[in-house]
């Protein structure tokens, strides 16, 4: 029952904080904070009361729409149970950083709450159709975000978003379908039985490659990114935390949770395909990202350079690699969400976001500074951030599969370094030019960095506590492969 | 007759009593209109729910099978809400219950006779309430829809007449039979099935009807009408042996239009016309399940797909002030429901568009039509553009703005709230209703099982009176 408040509470609250939202929009924000904030006391409290059986924390079974074969199964595991935490805690990082949204704040809140609540479903569902439904309707409030409060070119941008993602979503439904209706009689749309059906690995390769069309492209990795630079562009700063934070986790998650636990044989078909296409992605973003002179196209860059790096480690099928990825997701979130806040509030003193205007930070504004210096040093993955042990950890395993792509990871994390000095560079070093950054960071701004920063430095130099929660599901993938994959 | 037979017959009777009823009322007592009509369709409801178990009691014109009496059900639900609409002409009330009853009688039709009256009962009634308020659009749109019926009834009527020369019966299952120039009519009958749902290349009167029309008259032929000849569409083809070249034909028809009203509501700058694209592109995605789909499945798939459309259009519909061109923009509930009922068109969650589109994919994904399915997705997402195109015109550039104090209060307010309330309803808790809809489709066997004995026992017949027929026949020229 406590899984299914977890998206339950943000689904109805939204509806609350809408209702309140014409009394002011303090109420609606505050509603929506209290709303989320329960949230993590549930999920606590769900984690501490846990059975220690290992691997699952709760489960919820229950018949939903027998006549079609749709149940609600939602069980949860460290991983889910880590990127839940995650969804909440940035739904709430996403409220506080909108205090003066206009117009409609009611709406703007409970989008917010919404977004979260879909992106929940998605980390418990264990239903094949239910998790459809909630991975598609997560585009409809982040549309809303994106196409209401957005900046100039909102209206493309936001339309380019939903088309593309919910387009894509329809490959991994029919494949769902598919799934369903040749399934055992009574599996319904159950992952778990549907798990235990064996199909001939061509059959098991087409299905993922329906499955990961969704998931590629929410992820995104190149050629299937062109949504994003300009969703994160043109989405309010709320909407970009949202964005990197844990949309683009939805299509990792999915990624790590149902193609081994599906197709075992489909992704020993496709790895090489998966990690091709990761190594691909991560130097092509890398390259991209250096080529920008818009703040936050470049920080999207970074955001698919890295969620590339997670494709390769999903596809890689070994510890180490499935690890990192596992860590990759996490860290990336922190990080990403912080340069997207940052960048938001630079934006909003200076009206831009263009980094040759831009310039002298650690003069006028030392926190500004700081901030900036922290985030980009994790997005460099430097020690001591969670994004080193991530990209490391990937590496490793990476290392261990085939040393080309490792080497291409590294080229990459160099390329990483170039991208993020340079942003350094311009923004915070070097001469305070025709606009200038004041004030410095405000209340509101600086304790959700704090909160963020704390966080990468935390899971980075104390890495057992987050791989220790996130071991249980990692393993459970590897287990589903058949063998090793095979070492070209 | 026996009284099963009789039982079987009431709720049309109910429906047609309510018809006439209503317009009686219509002369002496214009109050007394819509609780007659509105009378009859609730008797009807009751009355289909009353025999839910009884068993089968066809009679030589009309099916009793699960499918007629769904169908029964959904049309007399649609009418209901249909009345709900305020028209100032006193006789729509009962051209609405005629339109129900129409579609009931077509729905449950398995011979010429009864099928083609049913249909253009529901046609006629459709272009009376859309000439109804006499001005020139209306005009325009009602014209419009009455030329291609006629063309669509007179290629029918040829196709039956055809049927008849070749397999000596006007029935549907004769037309399937592919006895003599059988086939010829049953491609004639399809065509003008294909005139009246709408599908590309004979679409062109559907886009000008939704803008041209009154909001009762659209929703008629929006909901009415396409019922009926899905329903028909389903009987003629769903029995056909796999792969016959008529099943072909219309899923392809369907794949087309589903393309072609998707692309061409991109560029639609008025949602009613936008509607009326949406319509082609709905008429094509069903007939697409009823050309690939196979099995028990598509019939329901089919009903439920009909349901869901049924509040989204209404909430579209009311959403555009009922009878004005352009959204009304000035009260926020008024953009709400738009929005649920574009992203409930566009097949997107939580509406029940989402759960309509699942079970079409699932019985195309059941059949291997993966042709039909690529073509699905394309469709969708052109889909997707056109409907949000609109979320983003109507709905997120007024965010924040309040109701206009000066602008009156929206008429049917009830109706878009509870068209919104049941997009939402059909979307997180699809179960009572497919639930329902598959009761009443399986408590009597359904019609494909069921004609395909009938349709090898004509084979049967026709391989034995194939000699008679073609010597009475007065088209054949064969001596023999």
């Amino acid at each position: 029952m406590g899984l299914i408040l977890l998206f339950l509470l943000p689904l109805a609250g939204g509806l609350a904080v809408l209702a309140v939202g014409k009394a002011g929009a303090r109420r609606a924000a505050a509603t929506g904070i209290l709303l989320l904030a329960l949230g993590l006391l549930i999920l606590l409290g769900l984690v501490l009361t846990a059975e220690g059986d290992g691997r699952w924390l709760a489960e919820t079974r229950m018949p939903w729409a027998p006549s079609l074969g749709v149940s609600l199964i939602f069980a949860m595991d460290g991983l889910s149970a880590t990127l839940v935490a995650l969804s909440l805690v940035l739904g709430i990082v996403a409220i506080i950083v909108s205090p003066d949204v206009r117009p409609a704040p009611g709406l703007f809140h409970a989008s917010i709450l919404w977004t979260v609540a879909a992106a929940n479903g998605v980390f418990l569902s264990f239903d094949l159709l239910v998790f459809a439904f909630f991975w598609e309707l997560m585009l409809v409030p982040a549309f809303l975000l994106i196409a209401i409060w957005g900046h100039k070119a909102r209206h493309k941008a936001a339309m380019k978003f939903l088309v593309t993602n919910a387009t894509a979503g329809l490959g991994l439904i029919a494949a769902a379908l598919y799934l369903g209706a040749t399934g055992p009689a009574g599996a319904g749309f159950d992952a778990f039985a549907l798990a235990e059906v064996d199909r001939p690995a061509q059959v098991q390769a087409w299905l993922l490659a329906g499955f990961a069309l969704a998931f590629l492209v929410k992820l995104p990795v190149p050629p299937l990114h062109a949504w994003l630079p300009d969703a994160h562009t043109e989405a309010p700063t709320a909407g970009s935390i949202l964005l990197a934070g844990i949309l683009l986790k939805t299509g990792a998650y999915g990624l790590f949770r149902f193609s081994p636990m599906l197709f075992p044989q489909g992704v020993v078909a496709l790895a090489p395909w998966g990690m091709a296409l990761g190594a691909f992605g991560t130097i092509y973003a890398a390259l991209v990202a250096c080529g920008q002179t818009d703040a936050k196209r470049l920080v999207a860059y970074t955001s698919i350079a890295h969620m590339s790096i997670v494709l390769m480690g999903v596809a890689g099928g070994v510890h180490f690699a499935m690890m990192g990825a596992a860590v990759e997701m996490v860290a990336h979130a922190f990080s990403s969400s912080a340069l997207f806040l940052l960048v938001g509030a630079v934006e909003k003193r200076t009206g831009t976001r263009d980094l040759r205007r831009l310039g002298g930070l650690q003069q006028t504004a030392p926190r500004f500074a700081t901030a900036f210096a922290v985030f980009f040093s994790a997005a460099l993955a430097m020690p001591g951030t969670a994004n080193f042990l991530g990209e490391a950890l990937v590496i490793t395993g990476m290392f261990q599969v085939n040393w080309l792509f490792a080497a291409l990871a590294l080229v990459s994390l160099v390329i990483s370094v170039v991208y993020a000095t340079r942003l350094l560079r311009r923004i915070v070093f070097g001469e305070a030019h025709q606009v200038a950054i004041d004030p410095d960071l405000a209340p509101y701004e600086l304790w959700p960095l704090v909160l963020l920063g704390a966080s990468t430095l935390l899971f980075g130099l104390l890495p057992q506590l987050l791989l220790m929660v996130l071991e249980p599901a990692v393993d459970a993938a590897i287990a589903a492969l058949p063998a090793p994959p095979p070492i070209p | 007759m026996t009284g099963e037979e009789i039982s079987a017959l009431l709720p049309l009777a109910s429906l047609a009593l309510g018809a006439v009823a209503a317009m009686l009322a219509a002369a002496f007592a214009p109050r007394a209109s819509v609780p007659f009509a509105a009378a009859g369709h609730l008797a009807a409801l009751a009355l289909v729910l009353w025999r839910i178990d009884s068993p089968m009691a066809p009679s030589a014109l009309l099916a009793d099978d699960g499918i007629a009496r769904a169908a029964a059900l959904v049309a007399s639900l649609f009418g209901l809400s249909l009345l709900a609409f305020p028209v100032r002409q006193r006789e729509a009330p009962a051209l609405v219950a005629l339109a129900s009853a129409g579609a009931v009688a077509a729905a449950a039709s398995t011979h010429a006779a009864s099928l083609v009256l049913a249909l253009e009962t529901t046609t006629l009634a459709t272009v009376a309430l859309a000439a109804m308020r006499g001005d020139r659009t209306a005009l325009e749109a009602a014209i419009k829809l009455l030329i291609p019926a006629g063309v669509a009834a007179a290629a029918m009527l040829l196709g039956f007449a055809f049927a008849l020369a070749g397999a000596g019966s006007l029935t549907l299952a004769a037309l399937g039979s592919g006895a003599g120039l059988a086939p010829l009519g049953a491609a004639l009958v399809l065509f003008g099935l294909v005139f009246k749902f709408a599908l590309v290349p004979t679409h062109m009167w559907a886009p000008d009807l939704f803008e041209g029309a009154p909001a009762q008259a659209v929703a008629v032929a929006g909901l009415m009408s396409k019922l009926a000849v899905a329903i028909i569409l389903l009987r003629l083809i769903g029995p056909l042996p796999e792969g016959h070249g008529l099943a072909a034909l219309s899923g392809a028809l369907g794949g087309l239009s589903f393309l072609v009203g998707n692309l061409v509501a991109l560029r639609q700058e008025r949602l009613r016309r936008l509607l009326g694209w949406s319509s082609v592109a709905q008429s094509g995605l069903l007939a697409m399940l009823i050309g690939f789909g196979r099995g028990e499945g598509v019939a329901l798939a089919l009903l439920f797909a009909l349901v869901a459309y049924w509040p989204a259009l209404l909430a579209a519909l009311a959403a555009g002030r009922l009878d004005r061109e352009a959204a009304d923009d000035s009260n926020p509930l008024i953009r709400l429901g738009l929005l649920l009922g574009l992203v409930s068109l566009a097949g997107l969650p939580a509406a029940g568009g989402f759960v309509a589109k699942l079970l079409i994919i699932r019985e195309l994904a059941r059949a291997s039509a993966w042709g039909s399915i690529a073509l699905l997705i394309l469709g969708s997402a052109l889909g997707f553009l056109a409907y949000f195109r609109f979320v983003q015109r109507f709905v997120a550039d007024k965010a924040g703005e309040g109701a206009d104090p000066d602008a009156p209060p929206p008429q049917g307010r009830a109706l878009l709230v509870a068209a919104a309330a049941l997009i939402l309803a059909i979307g997180l808790v699809p179960e009572p209703l497919a639930a329902l809809l598959a009761r009443i489709a399986s408590a009597a066997p359904s019609h494909p099982a069921v004609s395909k004995a009938t349709i090898a026992q004509l084979h049967a017949k026709m391989a034995h009176r194939q000699p008679m027929v073609h010597a009475t026949s007065p088209l054949s020229r064969t001596p023999r």
